[in-house]
Formats: C-alpha cells, structure tokens, sequence
C-alpha cells in the first residue's frame, strides 16, 4: 500500500461521487442498485445515467476509493458488485466531517434552525 | 442496437469493461433510449478528455526534440504554404470579378473552332431567332484614319451593333451611349476614356463635337467609363489602344469563312443556361446552313460561359501548379514520414517493451498520430501565414493572375485542410503503422536490432525511390514546360526583334495610283528614315517575321512545270527594301542581297528561304528562274539572286516559304516601316513623333499609326502564361531543393544507422575502400531505380505536356541528365559523408554506436 496523503486534501468531492460512496458505505452494490439509492436518497433529484455512472465508477476505482468485488450475481451473470475500500471510506468520513462542519457553522449563523434535519 | 451504437463512441477500455453492465442496467430499467444517450453523451465527453490529454503529451514529447519537431514543421510549412497560395490563385481566378455586370448570365458567341469570333450575318440570325438569349451584342476592331486632331493618325475603331454598351451592363461617364434603339444614328461615336484623355484634353463640353473618320464626319455622343473593358481577351493591337465606337452597318454584313470577325456577347434569358442555349443554337445553325449551303457549310456555333472563356487559359497553368504543389505535399510527406521512421526506429526498443506489457499497437500509433497532428497544425497556422506573405509578396511584384490579385479566402483555407489530412495520413499515421508493426520479441532480443530493422529500412529505401522519382518527374516536367514557355515567350523568329519597332503607312489607291508613285514614295521614305536621330538602322517593307499579314501575295509557279489553271505553289510573298536582311540581322546563306539597281525596269529578281530553296532546288536556287503571281493574276519571271536563313514567324517552327522580292520592284500598299532603335532610347513617345515626322515630311496627307515594339509584341502574347510559367518554375525549385534535401536525410540515416555493422566489418578485417565501395553501390542502386521510375513517370506526363498551349518538347536530353546528375550527386553524398566518418573512427567506438 502506498503512503495515503490526508484525505483532505482530496475535498470537496463531486456531488455524484460523494453520493456513489455514501450508497457503497450501506454495503455492496452492483451499478444499477447505487444509481437507485442515489434516486432515492436524493428524491430523484440526482440521477445517474449508466455512462455518468460507470465513467465515475472507473475513475474511482481507478483511484483505489472502490474496487470490485468477487461475488456473483445470481439473476444477472453480468452483474458486478462493487465496495468501499479502506481508502475510500476515510475519504467519505472526511467528506462528511467537513460538510457537517458547514452545517454546524449555518446553525451558528441561524440560517437552519438548530436541532432541525439538514 | 442503439445502445452498442452508443456505447461504440466510448473509448474501447471503457466499453469492454463495462458494456454488459450498461446492457444489463438498460434492460432493468427499461429506458434503453435514455440509458443510450447518457452513454453516449459521456463516451464523446472521454474522447475528447482523452484527445486533449494525447496531445498535450505529444505536445510534451515533441518539445523535448526541437530539432526533429523544427524540421518538421519546417518542412511540412513549406509545402502547406506552397498549396494554399497555389489554391489562393485558384480561388481567386474562380471568383474573380469581371469588369462586366452580370457577368455570370453573359455568354460568349463563336464560330468553328472557337477563336472567339463570328460572322456579321451569322450574329444577325442568331439574334433574330435564338429563344435562349436575350441582348445579342456585338463589336468587331477596324483601323480607321482620324484627321481633324492634330496629325492624321490611325485609330482602332470598334464597330458595334447600337445594343452594345446595353447588353454589357456599361454607363457612360460623360454624355450617353447608344441606347439600343432605333434613335441610334451611323455618324454618332463613343469615344474611349483614354481616347478622351489623350486627343480631346478631358473636355467635358465634347459632347456634340465632330471628328472625322476615314473623311466622314461623326458626332460625339458621350465617353465610355475607363473601366469599359470590352471582353475581348485578344491582343490589342497596338500598345495604345484609341477606341471609338461606332453603330453597326449594314454594309459591313459579310457571310462565309473568313469572314469571322466580330466578337459577339447575349445575355442568357431567364431560365436558359448554356447546355440549353447550346442546343438553341444547333438549332439556328442547321437553319443557316440549310439557307446557304455554300457559305456556311459545316459552320457550328457554341455559347461559351464568360467566366469560363475568361479563366481556360490560367486554368490550364494552374492545372499544372496544382499538380506541382501536390507533389511538394508528397515530398514533403516522404520526409516527414522518413523523419517519424527514424524517430520510432530510435524509439522501437521502448514500443516493444510497452507492446510486450499489453500496450495496444492503436495506442501506440495513436501516440504518434497525436504527434503529427501537434506537428501539422503548428505547420497549418505557420504555412497559412507564409503563404498570404507569398501572395502579398507577388502581389507586391506585380504579379497578377488573369488580371486578380489572389488572397487566402475560405476555400483556399478548406483544400489547405484537405492537404493537411493527405500530410498527417501519409507523413504520419502510415510510417507509424508500419514502424510499430514489427516483431516485438525479435526487437527486444536483437537488442533493438535485426529482422525489424531490415524491413524499416526497405520501407525507407522504397520510400526514397519514390521520392526520387517524384522529384525527377516533377522537375523535369516542369523544367521542360518553362523551356516551353520560354520559347514561346522568346521565340527565335530567325531575326533580332531586339528594340525593333514597326508602324505602317497605308499607300491608298487613289492617290497612289502607280507603282513608281509608291517606289518613289518609299525612296524619299527611306532616306527621311535614314536621317532620324536615336535610330540605328531602318528599313522598308511588307511581310516581316511579326506582321506576315498584309502582304500582297505568295503563289508561284516552277518554269519547267506543268500546272492546272488556278493552281500554284504557296509561298509568302515579302517585298523588301536592299537593306531589309541586315536590319533584321537575317543572315543570307548563298548569293547576294537586293540592290540599289534592282528597281522597277530592271530585271526582276527574288531571294528565297533557305528551306524553300531546299524544298524546290535541293539548296541550288541561285540563278533559277520562278513565276511569281502578280496583283492582276499574271505571272512574272524572277531570278533568285540569293537564299536567305529561316524566319519563323511567332516562332512558328514551321518550314519557312517566304520569296523576297524587292520593294522597288513590287511596291506594295501598305509600307510597313521597321526601324532598330538605340539601346538607350526610351519609351517616352519621342521616337514615335519623329518617325510620324519622318512620314509625314515624306507625304503629309499619310495618316499615322502607332508605333510598336517586337519585343512588346512578344510580350503581351506570352503574358497570360507569364506568371503560371514563373510559378511552376518557383514550385519546381522548391520541389526539387525539399527532395534533395529529404533524399539526403534519409539515405545518411539509413548510412548511420549501419555504423553498428560497419564496426564489425572493419573488427574482422575489412577495409575503409570496401565498405565505402559497398555504400556508394547501395546508393547507385537506388539512384537508378528512382531515376528510372522517375523516367517512366515523366513519360506518363509528356502527353500532358504536349498538349499544352505553348510547345514543349517531351523529352530533352540535356534536362533529363541534368536533373539526374543531381539526384544521383546528392545520393552519393549523402552516403559517402557518413561512410567516411564511420571508417575514420575507431572500430570500438563504432561498435558501441547505437
């Protein structure tokens, strides 16, 4: 393993990518399930059509932020699942701790009414 | 299906990895069409990222060669400068403008082969019944006397139907034009603007004025703007043209051959073109031939489309300067591909070891092709700039193209681009295919060397024959079309034309009504001539090697010879003055010249050609008798006295069939005068004003015409070629210096590259002597083969080159050989410098050389 800079230095990440780790943080996904989490999650408003999605999944595995996994697809042999690395999840927490920093600066701010969901 | 579609715009990594699961997802989700464009939209969005990443590294790469890159761009700048300037004259002369409105609905009318001009009456019928024009316009060029300002001088007078200056779209710049209708009256004129300029002082009160023509009087209507250039793409006759126009006559209607003088211009109608009007004319045309079977038998009329008739003659040079560019781009592309080989040959080691990792051999060439397309578009920016310089440049010199100053314009720039696509296809991604293409584990084992090796460098051996060839045939055949052109432009007329200048004076009938009024007015001529300051030499005559036409008459017959009646020998008659031959310096091959003493009353006498004598005497004609035909048909006996050298009228390398006869004897009617001015003398006018004096002091009432230069003459005839020939003789300079130097650059690469080889030979015992002698026989070889192909291809040319407008001999010894002495010089340097360097080091060195 090579030596890993500190994660912040990667920050911030792209909206879809930042969404494609938090889906792949539940557990592992094939490409179609992330993109439906993504929908969910985000109420439809974040889709990810299969060249958006898969150009991002090449970069990030590329990347070591994801790899594939071994298992197979029982219904669809062409499935490939994909999960978090170590590397990629200490990016998605630091990811994560910066935007809820922001957050916790907008309360201070009353710009979110403390307490309240983000 | 519309899915693979897309998926085919991703990059290949990318659609192997994940074109099943883009599948599977489309066929889960159901939206197969949304899915596909996302695809798509994204694999165009890669390509370019990964386009712009190639050649940001080939930009990368290339800067860490600047003296490969430099050549190069250096190379292929030239040759894309040399295109774009060539398709600047094109697009130029293509969209040139003319100097008539409307000019892309006018027509030009001509009869048989399409000189340019018709008959009277033919013009008259097509104007009556032709349905695909409308305003039938025409003018034919008449020499007139004008007395009334200042001296009497010959005019050229153009004498045109009254739709004239209508149907061309001309306005007049002072007063009006004929109008086209029947208010149009036989004694109104039109004067030129220089006309204007020159006799009547740019008064603009002229309107009204009477000058008179051939004594009748004509009333001034108006003056014709300067740029009424009237289509006539002839010669102008004198350097000064005096225009005046003048409503066609009836009585000027002549039919039959010969009588094709007019230039005739319709505009086509509405809806015509000129397929259609073409047709319309067969049409009329069988008509008149039916009506008058005796005159205008096998007589055709074609409607030629201005802007074509325009453009045939420089399109046929620039036919050829394209061609000649296209060969400096094919050169051009062998150097630059023989310069790409030798950079994948140096690199060949790193592609086989990336190639042996999984490196695609399309990454690789791709790389390479990203390297040239870095090359040729720094070359692209660079030959655009150097070639609007070229063009200013020559635009600076005064070299125009069919009367237009050509520019860089959109369509230059779009066949530029199309020559940059042949450059990055030839010079770039086909070395780089074959380069890469080679056996990767006997490149890394022979350590970069071996099997690989060999077959670069028969690529590059090959690729050297074809340059040589190329360049041979492109030289030679230019080198023989300029040899062309310079014959026609200077012609051996087998007299010196150097600062020679002819006018005429016309001896007319009523005031002249004996031959010894004519004798004696070309004695008292002669010795006025002889008097003026600022002439070396003059002389009296009718029929000289420019103006042939005019002369009085040719048939003879042999004594001793039985002929038919009417039938004679053709022969040109020229009667001249004694000191005729020594003026024009034509030499005289046997007997003597004209004397004092022959004059009228004394025994006639003639001198013939050289190659007349040759033809009817085998050379003996001195003291031979013919029968020369006279004016009145009759036949008079002559002595020939002496043989003169050739003359070849135009140049004309036909056999030459002038019979001298002295002026005296045959005073003709018109006096042709001829003198040789001093090489100092210039063109301001005054020699002309003293030979008008010298004629008018001899007869006052004789009108005087302009005086022109021989070498003017010549001149103006070859002008339209002029530039075409300068430029191919510029393209083939530039083809030939590209082509030796690529040649050059190849063969001592493919030299160095055998130092490795040359070490060992030299290790085990052999001598400089014989590895040089191997060097230059390799060389040899090559020169042959290329100079041989380079044979056959110019022999493929020459029936081009004989089909040109000016004569060029398609083979000429003296070109071929030195043209080949060249090539095969260069080649054989280009090996023995290396060579000799290789032999002079030490083996050990050699031996380490990579």
């Amino acid at each position: 393993m090579p030596e890993r800079p500190d994660p912040s230095i990667l920050l911030p990440l792209s909206t879809s990518a930042f969404h494609i780790l938090l889906a792949l943080a539940e557990g592992d996904r094939h490409g179609y399930q992330i993109s439906k989490d993504v929908e969910v999650e985000t109420d439809g408003t974040i889709r990810l059509g299969a060249g958006t999605l898969y150009r991002l999944l090449k970069q990030l595995a590329a990347d070591d932020w994801i790899a594939e996994t071994a298992r197979a697809d029982a219904e669809d042999p062409r499935r490939r699942y994909y999960k978090l690395t170590a590397w990629g999840r200490r990016i998605a927490q630091a990811e994560a701790e910066r935007l809820s920093r922001l957050v916790r600066m907008a309360r201070a701010r009353r710009l979110l009414p403390a307490g309240s969901r983000a | 299906m519309i899915l693979r579609l897309a998926l085919l715009l991703c990059p290949p990594e990318f659609r192997r990895e994940y074109a099943d699961q883009v599948a599977a997802d489309a066929a889960e989700s159901g939206s197969v069409w949304s899915t596909a464009f996302d695809v798509a939209r994204t694999g165009i969005a890669m390509r370019f990222e990964t386009l712009g990443r190639e050649l940001a590294r080939a930009a990368r790469s290339l800067s860490r060669a600047p003296l490969f890159s430099g050549i190069v761009i250096l190379t292929l700048a030239l040759a894309i400068s040399v295109n774009a300037a060539v398709f600047g004259i094109f697009d130029a002369v293509v969209h040139q403008s003319l100097p008539v409105a409307g000019a892309d609905r006018l027509v030009l009318l001509c009869a048989g082969s399409c000189q340019g001009q018709i008959s009277n009456p033919d013009i008259a019928e097509v104007a009556k019944s032709a349905r695909s024009f409308t305003d039938v316009s025409a003018y034919q060029m008449l020499g007139q006397t004008l007395t009334g300002i200042g001296r009497p001088s010959k005019v050229e007078v153009g004498v045109a139907s009254p739709n004239v200056f209508t149907g061309l779209g001309i306005k007049a710049e002072v007063g009006t034009l004929f109008d086209g209708g029947l208010s149009s009256s036989t004694d109104d004129v039109v004067v030129s603007h220089k006309f204007w300029v020159d006799r009547l002082g740019e008064d603009r009160n002229v309107v009204g004025r009477t000058i008179v023509l051939d004594d009748t009087p004509h009333r001034i209507l108006g003056v014709a703007p300067n740029d009424a250039a009237f289509p006539t793409p002839f010669i102008p006759p004198t350097p000064n043209l005096f225009a005046v126009w003048e409503v066609l006559r009836p009585s000027t209607f002549v039919r039959g051959p010969g009588a094709f003088n007019d230039w005739a211009f319709a505009r086509l109608a509405p809806g015509a073109t000129i397929a259609s009007a073409n047709a319309d004319l067969r049409r009329i045309v069988s008509g008149i031939a039916a009506e008058h079977p005796a005159d205008e038998r096998g007589l055709s009329i074609k409607a030629v489309g201005l802007r074509q008739w325009y453009a045939s003659s420089p399109e046929r040079t620039l036919l050829l300067a394209f061609f000649a560019a296209f060969a400096i781009l094919l050169i051009a592309c062998a150097n630059v591909a023989n310069l790409m080989l030798a950079r994948t040959t140096a690199r060949r080691h790193e592609y086989a070891i990336r190639a042996a990792l999984g490196a695609w051999r399309s990454r690789i060439v791709g790389e390479l092709t990203a390297e040239i397309v870095v090359l040729t578009s720094v070359a692209l920016v660079l030959g655009l700039a150097v070639a609007s310089f070229e063009l200013r440049l020559a635009g600076g010199f005064g070299i125009v193209f069919a009367g237009v100053r050509p520019a860089i314009g959109s369509l230059a720039v779009l066949l530029t681009l199309a020559a940059v696509v042949v450059a990055i296809c030839a010079g770039g991604i086909l070395p780089a295919y074959f380069s890469t293409g080679t056996n990767l584990e006997s490149t890394i084992r022979g350590g970069g060397r071996g099997a690989p090796v060999a077959r670069l460098s028969f690529f590059r051996a090959a690729l050297s024959v074809a340059e040589i060839a190329l360049a041979f045939s492109v030289v030679v055949t230019s080198v023989l079309l300029f040899k062309g052109f310079l014959g026609y432009a200077y012609p051996d007329l087998g007299a010196n034309a150097n600062h020679v200048y002819s006018t005429e004076a016309t001896l007319f009938a009523d005031r002249y009504k004996s031959d010894a009024a004519r004798a004696a007015f070309a004695q008292t001529l002669s010795k006025q001539l002889a008097r003026l300051p600022g002439v070396v030499a003059s002389t009296i005559a009718l029929g000289t090697p420019l103006t042939a036409d005019g002369s009085d008459g040719g048939p003879f017959r042999l004594i001793d010879h039985a002929y038919a009646p009417g039938k004679a020998e053709d022969g040109t008659l020229s009667q001249v003055m004694p000191n005729y031959f020594s003026v024009l310096e034509i030499p005289l091959v046997a007997g003597r010249s004209f004397a004092p003493y022959d004059r009228l009353g004394s025994a006639p006498v003639a001198i013939l050609s050289h190659a007349l004598s040759v033809r009817l005497f085998h050379g003996n004609a001195v003291g031979r008798r013919i029968l020369l035909e006279r004016p009145d048909k009759s036949y008079r006996a002559a002595t020939i006295v002496g043989i003169a050298g050739d003359v070849h009228p135009w140049g004309m390398p036909a056999g030459d069939t002038t019979i001298y006869v002295p002026f005296m004897q045959w005073p003709g009617h018109i006096a042709q005068i001829v003198v040789r001015a001093q090489a100092s003398n210039g063109d301001d006018g005054s020699l002309d004003r003293r030979v008008g004096n010298a004629i008018a002091s001899a007869d006052p009432r004789e009108a005087v015409d302009m005086l022109f230069s021989w070498q003017w003459l010549l001149a103006a005839r070859a002008q339209p070629e002029h530039t075409g020939a300068i430029l191919l003789a510029m393209l083939a300079g530039v083809a030939f210096l590209l082509a030796l130097a690529g040649i050059y650059g190849v063969v001592s690469y493919g030299v160095e590259q055998r130092w490795h080889e040359f070490g060992v030979r030299m290790a085990v015992g052999a001598t400089p002597g014989c590895i040089l002698k191997d060097v230059l026989g390799k060389a040899m070889g090559l020169a042959l083969l290329g100079i041989a192909t380079g044979i056959t291809l110019t022999a493929l040319c020459s029936r081009f080159i004989a089909s040109q407008i000016y004569p060029a001999s398609p083979f000429d010894l003296p070109v071929f050989v030195v043209v080949a002495v060249c090539v095969a010089a260069t080649l054989l340097l280009a090996s023995w410098i290396p060579a000799r360097r290789a032999t002079r080091l030490d083996p050990s060195s050699t031996l380490r050389y990579e």
